[in-house]
């Protein structure tokens, strides 16, 4: 530290220190030749030999200077200063390639910040990076998730566990806020009181929960997130010792969240979790702290033993659980197509220091001169370097600052399409995530990171050429049509073929994604979407406690609402298609064995409709008929099966009539009276999920009738039965809040937003791809036509045809480009497959892109040589000899 | 005798200049002075390296610079050890010591064996 500060002491005073230096050397002269006039000697000849003695002044100097370690960064200011003379002193050629750069830095930085926010740092906690959560995949249902444990596991792991140092679990518990204002429907958890030991986070006001808190009786506590705090309660401290009310249950308000933090699920509000000794549902998910010095592999290890403890029961699914860091569970969903856009930008980047490159290569033979001058008046080429490496730096920095204002200016665009993208299940939410992407000290870093890395990647190649050893040729100006620009036109063509193979790529990439786009949209959802209405209300059981109960409430809502004008049909369901969610699972069929053990059962969506479902959603019914009035709870029990599920089974016209049990506790066989057709229940993307739906009133959970989405098919104008419906449900239960009001065509476009959302991306890099290649072919050309001005009009002289020069010029210009779109093809050949999680209804490898995207390119390149090729033919063959 | 001057050994010269400015602060002229006296002549110092090792050493911290009036009435620069200096130069000295003492020991026995 002190010796930077000296050195910039020495720096910045620069003067009084020089002017320090020459007193102290002249200080020295003159007391030697004081003693030198003291032995007797004459003045003039003791200054004479004190002078010659102490040897040449200037070299003394400059050592000192050296020691005192200014020249590094005085000649560091020095290429500063020259550089910048040197690339204002070229506008265009600055121009060209800091908007270059900057157009490649900007898109990196902008993916950067949301990977950042999403992959890197996702979660406000303290070491979040010691925080592990559960993880569960099935083979046999296909899922990998957030995994789930009974009261009973969590606390055989919470006491037996020798790996965490705290361990906390939770439930996702969304709940009716009602009697502060209109009744709202909020994200809640219930949690053990350790979460926020585990999570290390203080409430903002008011104390965290107490552990006695989690004892039935005791648990009436509630905290609320700082949202719903300055949203519902107007910032009021006095908060603290209110009652609300949740689900119609009073609550008392022991604090306030700091802002932020809505773990988990986004959650408003946190009650205590009371566990109870249940060992069948798995309703709870943990998080817990590693204990310091314990690794995640010894965690795992530990978590394996006491996973195993149970033997599997006959017909249970094939389960694997394994501990994750929460960060990781937290990034899930958006890891893949964050990944790929970031190696899609930094290909985009690629390409930029390519053609950058290139015009750094081009001028460097315009340099030629100048550098051997420099060299023959004694600069080492170590210098000579530096200094053209501080000019492709300033670049770099340049095109860094503007690529930052870019990817600002781009995150706003990121955060609006974030909103769209659908919630992570596991914890907190993915589009959160992105919409929180900002520049911060990491992106800050990165674009630095990236900035001089570029700058040595585009600025080295040409500077090593510029400054390597001849430098008679260039000083005798035969620079031009020696073997020095044969080798320089072999590394631009080199050039050329490396960035027309990446745009290929990206081009390949983005074709691939697109057709798969294209398919989500048009594949057949299995309803009408259009005009059709959504609408979700949860009846709490604290008010409907049973059956009879929410089927009351279902007859009367649904009356009110087929009655609003313009209600064509009106429904209602649980296991909306691209809704919510649902529940699936396997089922007994009359007549069919139970499935082997350890084979994979048959599983279906198990949906409970209400009133004209069917018409409203606009599912069409293929054999037998929808469900009536009639289904009621003491009439015969009765299911609708779709298509797919049908034809598991039996062929389609035999199915009506025949029975099968849907697979929950109290079961009764249910007679199969429809066969309707196939919907996407989870995302469109999707193969057709085999669907039972049971009639409302015969369902055989009251959870099954709980969470309702009222769907209305109605006209136009969907706005005004919003209202209606809102104003009909509540003039049932004044105190039930609707939720989540959509279209269903909102519904579709929502679920198709992530893939739209990577499409749209990569086409955009693609497409900056395509044309950073064609102005490199451009750049390329153009240059060697300049260069064979000469030779094109000797052939000119000789009688050579414009079509021939046209026609050897684009054969020139396409050698490269032919090698590199080859040389692509077979790279996509091998990169795509990373791409088939993202894909729907094409491979890979599909042919279709695979041939279009070179002929676009060869295209493309034709066009980009087409230019310089015609200003070739129009070289006047007098002007053209004399041009040497 | 007054002929035989040796050129100092890479490194020894930041020894001597500590050593001498260590009893009380001198400028460049009277270091080399003193360097060549107290050697009795055998110790040349080159001014080409004394002032660049001077500003060296002033940038490490080991001494430090003030400017005061000479001998002979002029204004000099005047180095003065500190006392991340004083450490340094014991640490020197001590390896000085023990490398001479070594070397010294190979002579003699290989001379003697």
């Amino acid at each position: 530290m002190s010796d930077l500060l000296y050195r910039l002491r020495a720096l910045f005073r620069r003067k009084s220190v020089e002017a320090e230096l020459d007193e102290e050397l002249r200080a020295h002269l003159e007391h030697q030749v004081h003693r030198y006039v003291q032995s007797g000697l004459p003045l003039e000849e003791s200054k004479r030999r004190a002078r010659l003695e102490f040897g040449g002044l200037d070299q003394v100097k400059e050592e000192c200077r050296d020691a005192r370690g200014v020249n590094l960064i005085e000649t560091t200011l020095q290429d500063i200063r020259y550089g910048v003379r040197k690339l204002a002193r070229s506008p265009g050629f600055t121009a060209v390639a800091v908007a270059t750069l900057a157009l490649g830095i900007g898109a990196n930085t902008l993916i950067f910040s949301v990977v950042n926010a999403a992959i890197l740092h996702p979660l406000p906690f303290r070491d979040a990076g010691r925080l592990v959560t559960e993880w569960a995949t099935s083979p046999t249902v296909g899922y990998s998730g957030p995994g789930s444990l009974t009261d009973k596991d969590y606390t055989e792991w919470r006491d037996q566990n020798r790996v965490f140092s705290d361990i906390a679990a939770f439930r996702g518990q969304p709940t009716n806020l009602t009697g502060v204002g209109e009744p709202v429907r909020l994200n809640g958890a219930t949690v053990t009181a350790s979460l926020l030991y585990v999570l290390d986070v203080n409430p903002a006001l008011g104390r965290a929960f107490a552990p006695e808190e989690e004892a039935a009786g005791h648990n009436r506590v509630v905290l609320l997130s700082d949202r719903l705090w300055r949203s519902r309660f107007g910032s009021d401290p006095a908060v603290l010792g209110k009652a609300i009310k949740l689900d119609g249950e009073f609550y008392t308000v022991i604090g306030v969240m700091p802002e932020g933090i809505g773990f988990p699920n986004e959650a408003d509000v946190w009650t205590p979790l009371t566990l109870e000794n249940e060992a069948h549902n798995a309703t709870l998910q943990i998080v817990a702290r590693l204990k310091p010095g314990v690794s995640l592999e010894r965690a795992r290890n530990d978590a394996a033993v006491l996973g195993k403890r149970r033997p599997a029961q006959p017909g249970d699914w094939e389960w694997h659980t394994t501990l994750v860091l929460l960060r990781q569970a937290a990034a899930a969903q958006v890891r893949t197509p964050l990944l790929v856009l970031f190696a899609a930008v930094g290909l985009v980047l690629l390409i930029a220091c390519a053609n950058v490159a290139n015009l750094f290569l081009a001028r460097a033979t315009t340099r030629q001169g100048e550098v051997s001058v420099r060299k023959a008046l004694g600069a080492s080429r170590s210098r000579l370097v530096r200094q053209m490496l501080t000019e492709s730096g300033i670049m770099a920095v340049l095109g860094g600052g503007l690529g930052l204002l870019m990817a600002a200016l781009g995150q706003s665009f990121v955060a609006k399409s974030a909103s769209l993208l659908p919630r992570n299940l596991a914890s907190p939410s993915a589009a959160a995530h992105l919409a929180s992407a900002g520049i911060d000290l990491w992106v800050l870093g990165f674009t630095l990171a990236v900035s001089v890395l570029t700058s040595i990647l585009f600025g080295l190649a040409p500077t090593l050429w510029a400054t390597r050893g001849e430098m008679n040729s260039s000083l005798k100006g035969e620079g031009r049509r020696s073997t020095t620009a044969r080798t320089q036109g072999y590394m631009r063509d080199g050039i050329v073929v490396a960035e027309v193979a990446l745009a290929v790529i990206l081009l390949v990439s983005a074709g691939l994604l697109i057709r798969s786009f294209l398919h989500l949209m048009t594949v057949d959802r299995g309803f009408d979407p259009q005009n059709v209405l959504t609408v979700n209300i949860s009846l709490p059981d604290t008010r409907y406690q049973n059956a009879r109960s929410m089927i009351e409430f279902e007859q009367q809502a649904l009356g009110r609402l087929s009655a609003v004008p313009g209600v064509k049909s009106a429904g209602g369901v649980f296991g909306l298609p691209l809704g919510n969610g649902a529940i699936g699972g396997d089922f007994t069929v009359e007549g069919e064995p139970p499935p082997a053990l350890g084979s994979r059962p048959f599983i279906a969506t198990k949906a409970v409709a209400a009133g004209d479902y069917f018409r409203a959603i606009g599912i069409p019914l293929i054999r037998g008929r929808y469900f009536d009035a009639h289904d009621s709870e003491a009439a015969p029990h009765v299911v609708i099966v779709s298509r797919s599920l049908a034809q598991h089974y039996w062929p389609l016209d035999e199915a009506i009539g025949k029975r099968l049990k849907p697979g929950f506790s109290n079961d009764a066989w249910c007679t199969v009276v429809g066969v309707v057709g196939d919907t996407k229940q989870y995302s469109l993307g999707e193969p057709p999920s085999p669907t039972m739906y049971l009639p409302y009133a015969q369902a055989p959970a009251t959870f099954l009738m709980q969470d309702i989405t009222l769907v209305l098919r109605a006209g136009a104008d969907l706005l005004a039965s919003a209202s209606a419906a809102r104003r009909a449900v509540q003039a049932v239960d004044p105190d039930l809040p609707v939720f989540d009001v959509a279209t269903m065509d909102q519904l579709v476009y929502r679920s198709a937003s992530a893939p739209r959302f990577n499409t749209a991306l990569l086409g955009v890099f693609a497409a900056l791809a395509l044309l950073l290649a064609a102005v490199g072919i451009y750049g390329v050309m153009s240059y060697a036509v300049a260069q064979r001005t000469h030779e094109i009009g000797v052939r000119v002289a000789l009688g050579a045809e414009a079509s021939d020069i046209i026609r050897q010029v684009v054969r020139q210009g396409m050698l490269p480009a032919v090698i590199g779109i080859a040389t692509g093809t077979a790279g996509a050949w091998g990169v795509t497959r990373f791409l088939s999680s993202l894909l729907f209804g094409v491979r890979p490898t599909d042919p279709m892109t695979f041939a279009m995207v070179p002929v676009l390119l060869a295209a493309v390149g034709v066009l980009a040589c087409l230019l310089p090729a015609r200003r070739a033919t129009k070289v006047d063959p007098v002007v053209a000899l004399k041009y040497e | 005798m007054a002929n035989i001057r040796i050129a100092l050994p890479q490194g020894t010269l930041d020894l001597l200049i500590l050593k001498t400015v260590a009893l009380e602060p001198q400028h460049g002229w009277a270091i080399s002075e003193r360097i060549q006296q107290i050697s009795s002549d055998v110790l040349q110092v080159q001014q080409g390296s004394l002032y660049p090792a001077l500003h060296r050493l002033e940038r490490r911290g080991w001494i430090r610079a003030k400017w005061g009036a000479s001998e002979n009435n002029r204004r000099a620069k005047y180095y003065e050890l500190t006392k991340h200096g004083r450490k340094q130069l014991e640490a020197e000295e001590s390896a000085w010591r023990k490398l001479t003492a070594a070397v010294g020991q190979v002579l003699e026995t290989v001379a003697s064996g």
